[in-house]
């Protein structure tokens, strides 16, 4: 991390939805650029609440946020700015169904960073290219393939050229033989450099491209550790209860 | 019945056919226009508004039209205000279509997964960007089968703007039977008339609200 700020930086974040449930109780994370960050833990325990404080989409209750040193979880910040550089990759894709695949990548860039057509179609075909979909930029939504959907809510994310990425179970949907094409975009994301943090289910993938991991438990971080470690000595009992969970399934596959 | 009265009447008829039309589709796309602002006001939850948009829903909704044109035409010339009949039949159809209209679009926008405006938002859409270009198209869809019943129940309610003294189909109808005595021509007419209006808008309704629903969510 040396001497340069943190892209992003959370510090004592607390999350109470009105509910009163408290989703997050003190999180601090620092995100240095270019670093992949996994986030793993049991169901519940707040990964996805804590992605989506970052781009605002849940108001925080105490602690605060930074984006590049500058602390964005202030009155006043205006979120749609904010959001245009912190890309958010959903579970469910959400692509808008009544417009193409253009239209989908088109829209924020237009309308928001007011980029021309001309630019943004340019930019929407060659990152269309690169995850081998250049040929479906006007076909609806419904007429692609769960994994092809998602590969295109990736690149309407990078559309507006964001500073991070955020993912929450990107994979969660997908029929098991196109969860690969999708992860393979994110690897290829991770080796050019995009700073990401990434909740996921899938083990193997976490280990393979996080720089760090994050397990969280019960509305707090229980342990930090690099992925060779988390994944074969976890320190934390509960960290080694969740990594189990893991393993018995694994047996009981083999068993089939 | 006498065909050659039929004949006689039927320019007449067709007069009246026109203004029906045409009070009840200005109507109709007032109602459109007061529905979804008020739909708005109720979707973002604007403080002060939204109570004032309830208080004209409850009010639209739980008096006859009948009572809200006699409020109109007699009552507003009492407060200086004069209005023109058919003025007073269009604001009369768009102060009880707004709240239909309102309902419709309403459960509309409640009906587009949420999912949809957050990877809007999520995107940097502003909240009225994420309506205009991403909520609304899909809530429009969703509330078509809505809106083509309030369209056609509000052209049946033109029905009883003739006690504004409006030249409508209904008021030529009883203007005959009264003068003439020729029920059986004058309803054969007005019934005709009315199905020539209503037929084509039911059957272009169904098409319509399929082929938006096929835009939007293709099924
Ligand atoms: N809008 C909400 N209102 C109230 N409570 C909520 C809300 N959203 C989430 N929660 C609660 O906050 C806690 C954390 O939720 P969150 O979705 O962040 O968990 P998660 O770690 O992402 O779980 P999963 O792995 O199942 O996605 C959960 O107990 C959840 O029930
Ligand atoms: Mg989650």
């Amino acid at each position: 991390m040396g001497a340069l700020v943190p892209t992003v930086s959370l510090k004592d974040v607390v999350k109470t939805y009105s509910n009163g449930h408290e989703a997050l109780r003190g999180v601090s994370l620092d995100v240095s650029r270019s670093e992949v960050v996994g986030i793993v833990g049991p169901s519940g325990c707040g990964k996805s609440t804590l992605l989506r404080t970052v781009n605002g989409l849940e108001p925080i209750q105490g602690g605060s946020i930074a984006l590049d040193g500058e602390i964005i979880t202030v009155p006043g910040t205006s979120w749609p700015a904010i959001r245009a550089k912190v890309g958010m990759v959903f579970q469910k894709y959400d692509l808008f169904p009544h417009l193409t695949v253009m239209g989908n990548l088109l829209l924020a860039p237009t309308k928001v960073a007011k980029v021309s057509k001309a630019e943004a179609r340019s930019r929407a075909l060659a990152l269309l290219e690169r995850v081998g979909l250049a040929d479906r930029a006007d076909d609806l939504p419904r007429q692609l393939s769960g994994g092809q959907q998602q590969r295109v809510a990736i690149v309407r994310a990078l559309m507006m050229e964001p500073e991070v990425l955020l993912l929450d179970e990107i994979t969660a949907s997908l029929d098991p033989e196109m969860v690969r094409e999708v992860l393979d975009v994110v690897l290829g994301l991770a080796r050019d450099g995009m700073t990401m943090l990434i909740v996921t289910h899938e083990m193997d993938f976490a280990r393979a491209i996080a720089d760090r991991i994050i397990f969280m438990d019960e509305g707090k971080i229980v342990e930090v550790a690099p992925p060779s470690r988390f994944f074969t000595a976890p320190e934390s009992p509960r960290a080694q209860q969740f990594l189990n969970t893991f393993t018995f399934q694994e047996v009981h596959h083999h068993d089939e | 019945m006498e065909p050659e009265l039929l004949g006689e009447y039927l320019p007449v008829f067709a007069r009246a056919a026109w203004l029906t039309l045409w009070v009840g589709l200005t109507g109709i796309v007032c109602a459109v226009v007061v529905g979804l602002a008020c739909a708005v006001v109720q979707h973002f939850r604007v403080p002060f508004a939204r109570q004032l948009v309830s208080a004209y829903i409850e009010l639209s909704r739980n008096t006859p039209l009948v009572v809200q044109l006699f409020f109109l035409y007699f009552g507003l010339p009492k407060l200086g205000i004069v209005l023109s009949s058919a003025t007073c039949a269009i604001v009369g159809l768009a102060f009880l279509g707004g709240s239909y209209m309102a309902e419709a679009i309403r459960s509309g926008l409640e009906a587009v997964d949420d999912g949809q405006s957050q990877s809007a938002l999520a995107l940097g859409l502003s909240r009225g960007l994420t309506l205009r270009h991403v909520v609304l198209p899909q809530a429009v869809a969703l509330a078509m089968p809505a809106f083509t019943a309030n369209i056609i129940f509000l052209i049946k309610e033109t029905s009883v703007v003739s006690i504004v003294a409006l030249p409508d189909l209904m008021y030529v109808a009883k203007d005959l039977i009264g003068t003439d005595y020729n029920t059986r021509e004058a309803l054969t007419l007005l019934v005709a008339f009315y199905l020539v209006i209503l037929l084509p808008i039911s059957l272009g309704a169904g098409k319509l609200e399929k082929k938006v629903r096929y835009a939007a969510f293709g099924s």
